[in-house]
């Protein structure tokens, strides 16, 4: 008995179930940890079933796929649908950004969207590739599930999956090979398919559970959102604030964290107590101290200048400090983030800024301890405008990002660099009002403190505007070199191993590549070694590090790379703060969870219109550019778009009207250019004038509605038409393209052609043609 | 692909479309004519066969007793001038019956050979499916060597051997359905039908008269040897390369459809090119369309698919329907380079 060259039914519940467990996989990845698993699997037998309706309903109505006498094809119902299917999310999470001001992962948008997809296509067994495209899409969404989740059953059911699916693929194996095997070896156990996709997907699986930091890495270049759980993080799980540094500590400066009021009334995290937890206790070296003790009396005296030994963040950073044991923290122990970023990664969120190095510790900025000047006549009255000029060309298009504040203790709205506004909220950002004004002031410039702490939960919006790398090379907004300077000073016993490590790009030509230079020598020579610390009887911080260690922490990336960039001219500071890593990104709850160990220092430098522009100087670190995604380009041509609508109204009408008149009458008009073609064509070349006639009589007949099959010949359709002019041409446009080989009598009478195609062109109209054929 | 009686004239005659002949034609309308005469109102099936003749392809008419597949076998033998002999398959026959067989010559003292029928020019296989396997597989060497083998011995037949089979497709009993082997040596497959009623009619008056004429014998049209020149000249019309890959595409699509066993063979490909190329040259022209090729489409096809008589109707639109006919200019060749070539 002759096999069945169709698609079974069991092909389809194969298919169909194929689907369900990967979307449940997927479902379960992306949900809300929050949520039940109840509700995923109620969606996934929901949307089976809308399958096997849509399934059922096609059967009898044959509205998708039209049945076929060697299988059947998609109908143009079936392709609308099905990007009705995959545009609702994508519409839904941007419509969600743009009018909510929520942010939706591109990731959870799009593998919803493939979701959608997948279950129509599964609905459609009866059109092979259908089939073959839904598994082949619960493939990804297996794939996508076992990179982005770690809920238990997703392991389980990527295996289920896996051997299923080897036996779907034996099963379409048999099924293309059933016309020349139907003897009884075809009929054995498909072992061989079942080893080879188990083998593929415990290797998948394997390497999902042992590369976790590696997977979620590839997973961010697919999507601009998206990063990775926090599995191998283990630093992340380390608990911050335990105290037994500062108290027992050899220098009793260093227990003035203790006395604090912030560390009394409560067990969260300043930043200081953050630092101390990243890098130690600071332990000066012995000699300076003195130093150190004359030049805070000099700070005390400055007005608004922070008491140094008070547990704010913007005290002093000792670039000595005391050698930290880092001890792994017992399993289970997990450390709720100090901060969770919903929006672009990385991010620098800066929080205290330094613009003086005595050799020692760089001191913060002087505080200007005013109240916040904001425009508030905005119409949005929960936004508090900064009056800090963004409006410069090599600015971006606004980012916006959302921070919840978890268990950091701080004062300070860390903010992201050049913002241009901000709000805060009580939760879910669905409560946002206004503030007073006066609850807010610069801590130091750049960095805006509230009058008290904000709680934890509280959210805070920030729309900045990050700087486009190429237009600001392009444009090299740097002054010529000061030599005098607030940010300009080098301390003078440090002076000439400064300028040794900076001789080397003195001859570079001034500007952002000279920065860029500076940069990237520190960044693929030097090595990051966040435990690093200077040796107590070191005097020269620079030598040492250049010359010696060539690797230390962040904070001696960045001293040595501000006193580099000064020596060069470049006014330039030192900005501590976190820094919002992408592999710490969750896909299950959108945000990036920002830790002690995300404590971070980078410099600045000031343009010559007095932008300070963010750094990153140490390795592993990259500076959050601006890099528009889809959405921010699909935004930003819409707004363009909009405002040339609003600027020209007349002209941009005028120009919808024609594009959609060409659009209208493209057909008429491509036909006016062929025949255009055809009437000019050079005499001599008549083969393709033939050629092109064909093609014009092929749209003229579209145009009449009566279009040529692809496989009906131009002698049976265009031969027996009445009009005298069809069947010279046809005859010579045989010639041409199927005596070839014979080669007599073709090329010897080009004017024949050229003749028989002006009369062809001329007679047989688009109406005539219609006529013609309705007649025939 | 059906075509109309008026494309069907179109691509016959087509004055138009023919360059200059390079050689003398035989009296093809003759040949037509003499063939319709005999098979009133079946110009397309005359066609069919003319084709099959040419191309050295044999045919397998396939329909209801009483149609005229007896008549048009033997009016083509007469036509062409050959030798023509019938075989009246039935069960008991023999391979022998059919090759010939050594008989032992009492007087010379050795065996000599007497040949069957298939040592004619034109052999009519009356149901060839109600003869046995063993049978129907004499024919195969036949078919496809021009020779037969018997006791070791090797046996040219005529380099004009033409067979035509018929079978009848409403009875079952006591047939044996001719294996793939068997239907690859055919290169068509066709059905005769009944008349229109006029033709009918005409055929009818044509039928009044006196008896003598049923049985006279007419004069052949063609002189010896004219058959295998003009089967020679139909292997030298040239085929443009991309008609070329479009039989190609053909039968990858045949291979792939449902409705076929196997697809075209490349015996049945070759064929299928030889069937077009005697189209081309039975329509008096120098170069080979794709209309002809679609013209042999149908019977051609019909042969190779599972499907009975009146379904297998629908597989050549199917087949044709899926490739795009060639229409671009051969190889790139452009006006200039055929000057230089020239």
């Amino acid at each position: 008995m002759r096999p069945k060259k169709r698609l079974g039914p069991s092909i389809g519940w194969a298919t169909l179930t194929l689907v369900v467990i990967a979307a449940s996989a997927a479902q379960l990845a992306i949900s809300d940890p929050a949520n039940h698993w109840q509700w995923t699997l109620l969606t996934v037998v929901g949307y089976a079933t809308a399958a096997r309706l849509l399934k059922w309903i096609d059967h009898r109505r044959a509205w998708l796929s039209q049945p076929r006498p060697h299988g059947a094809t998609l109908t143009r119902s079936a392709t609308a649908f099905a990007v009705v299917l995959v545009a609702a999310p994508l519409v839904e999470g941007f419509g969600q950004i743009w009018a909510a001001a929520h942010f939706r992962p591109l990731e959870q948008v799009t593998i919803v969207a493939l979701m959608n997809l997948a279950f129509l296509a599964a609905a459609l067994p009866r059109v092979p590739r259908c089939a073959a495209t839904a598994v082949a899409i619960s493939f990804v969404l297996v794939l996508a599930a076992v990179t982005l989740g770690d809920h238990p059953f997703i392991v389980p059911a990527a295996a289920a999956w896996a051997g299923l699916a080897a036996g779907w693929l034996a099963q379409r194996y048999w099924t293309r090979l059933g016309a020349t095997t139907s003897g009884p070896s075809s009929r054995s156990l498909p072992i061989a398919p079942v080893v080879v996709v188990m083998v593929l997907m415990a290797g998948v699986t394997g390497g999902a559970a042992g590369l976790a930091s590696g997977l979620p890495a590839v997973w961010s270049e697919w999507a601009p959102s998206s990063g990775g759980s926090r599995a191998a993080n283990a630093d992340a799980l380390l608990g911050v604030g335990t105290g037994d540094g500062m108290v027992a500590g050899p220098n009793a400066q260093g227990t003035g964290a203790v006395n604090s009021p912030y560390f009394l009334e409560s067990d969260l995290p300043t930043l200081y107590d953050v630092m101390t937890e990243a890098y130690g206790e600071p332990k000066p070296p012995d000699e300076v101290q003195r130093a150190i003790f004359v030049d805070q009396e000099q700070l005390i005296q400055r007005p608004g200048q922070p008491a140094p030994d008070d547990g704010e963040a913007g005290r002093q950073f000792c670039v000595y400090r005391q050698q930290r044991h880092r001890e792994h923290p017992p399993a289970g122990n997990a450390a709720t983030a100090l901060l969770y970023v919903e929006g672009r990664v990385p991010v620098h969120l800066a929080l205290a800024v330094y613009d003086r190095f005595d050799g020692v510790s760089w001191h913060p900025a002087l505080s200007e301890d005013k109240i916040c000047r904001v425009d508030t006549r905005n119409a949005d009255v929960s936004w508090m405008w900064l009056t800090a000029r963004t409006d410069q060309h090599y600015f971006g298009r606004p980012e916006r990002r959302q921070l919840r504040f978890g268990r950091l203790n701080t004062e300070r709205l860390p903010f992201p660099n050049h913002v241009e506004r901000f709000r805060l909220g009580a939760s879910g950002g669905d409560h946002l009002r206004r503030w007073a004004v006066e609850m807010f002031r610069w801590a130091q410039e750049g960095i805006v403190a509230s009058r008290r702490c904000l709680p934890a939960g509280t959210y805070l919006e920030v729309v900045s505007r990050p700087v486009d790398q190429a237009v600001l090379a392009a444009a090299n907004p740097f002054a010529p070199p000061a030599s005098t300077g607030p940010h300009l000073a080098v301390p003078s016993h440090l002076g000439p191993s400064v300028a040794g490590f900076a001789e080397r790009f003195s001859q570079l030509p001034r500007g952002w590549h000279q920065v860029a230079a500076v940069v990237d020598h520190l960044q693929r020579h030097y090595q990051h070694d966040r435990d690093g610390t200077l040796p107590a009887d070191c005097s020269d911080p620079i030598h040492y590090f250049v010359q010696e260690s060539r690797c230390g922490p962040a904070y001696q990336f960045a001293t040595v790379a501000a006193l580099t960039l000064r020596h060069l001219g470049y006014p330039t500071r030192v900005v501590s703060g976190f820094y919002a890593r992408p592999e710490d990104y969750s896909a299950r709850t959108g945000q990036t969870a920002v830790n002690a160990d995300d404590l971070h220092f980078w410099i600045e430098v000031q343009s010559a219109d007095g932008t300070w522009l963010t750094t990153e100087v140490t390795p592993g670190f990259t500076t959050a550019w601006y890099r528009p995604t889809l959405l921010t380009r699909v935004n930003a041509g819409l707004n363009d778009l909009w405002n040339l609508l609003v600027r020209y109204p007349v002209p941009s009408i005028a120009a919808a009207a024609l594009i959609f008149a060409v659009w209208w009458w493209r057909l008429r008009l491509r036909e006016r250019c062929l025949t255009i073609l055809c009437l000019w064509s050079l005499p001599w070349i008549s083969d393709r004038r033939l050629v092109r006639t064909l093609q014009l009589l092929d749209l003229r007949s579209r145009l009449a509605g009566r279009p040529r099959p692809r496989s009906t010949t131009p002698l049976a359709w265009y031969g027996a038409l009445a009009d005298p002019a069809a069947r010279p041409f046809v005859s010579k446009l045989y010639e041409v393209l199927y005596a070839a080989p014979a080669g007599p009598g073709i090329a010897g009478r080009p004017t024949d052609g050229h003749a028989v195609c002006r009369d062809v062109v001329r007679g047989l109209s688009a109406n005539r043609l219609r006529q013609e054929l309705d007649r025939r | 692909m059906k075509r109309t009686a008026h494309e069907l004239q179109l691509s016959q005659a087509a004055p138009a479309l023919t360059a200059e002949t390079p050689h003398p034609r035989p009296p093809l309308a003759a040949l037509r004519r003499r063939l319709n005469t005999a098979l009133v109102g079946k110009a397309d099936v005359v066609e069919h066969v003319l084709t099959g003749l040419l191309a050295r392809g044999h045919i397998l008419l396939e329909d209801l007793p009483g149609l005229g597949k007896t008549t048009l076998a033997r009016a083509l033998a007469e036509a062409i001038g050959g030798r023509f002999a019938r075989l009246q398959c039935t069960p008991d026959l023999l391979p022998n019956d059919i090759t010939g067989f050594n008989l032992f010559n009492q007087q010379l003292r050795e065996f000599e050979f007497v040949p069957g029928p298939v040592f004619a020019d034109v052999l009519l296989a009356d149901e060839i499916n109600r003869a046995t396997p063993r049978a129907q597989s004499a024919l195969l060497e036949a078919m496809a060597e021009r020779q037969v083998t018997v006791d070791n011995e090797r046996h040219r037949l005529s380099s004009e051997f033409f067979v035509i089979a018929t079978q009848n497709p409403i009875e079952h009993h006591g047939t044996y359905p001719l294996p793939e082997a068997q239907l690859d040596r055919f290169a068509l497959k066709l059905s005769i039908g009944y008349p229109l009623p006029d033709d009918e009619a005409r055929l009818l008056a044509a039928a009044v008269g006196p008896t003598e004429n049923e049985t006279r014998t007419q004069e052949p049209l063609l002189a010896p040897g004219v058959l295998a020149q003009m089967q020679a000249a139909v292997a030298e019309v040239p085929v443009a390369p991309g008609l070329q890959h479009y039989l190609v595409e053909l039968a990858n699509v045949s291979r792939s459809h449902p409705q076929f066993q196997h697809g075209l063979s490349p015996r049945a490909l070759l064929m299928w090119q030889r069937l077009a190329q005697a189209r081309a040259y039975l329509a008096e022209r120098d170069f080979v369309m794709p209309d002809d090729i679609q013209d042999v489409a149908e019977p051609l096809l019909r042969i190779h698919t599972t499907l009975g008589t009146n379904d297998a109707t629908d597989v050549a639109p199917q087949i044709l329907s899926q490739v795009a006919v060639p229409i671009d200019r051969p190889h790139g060749i452009t006006d200039s380079r055929r000057r230089a070539r020239r």
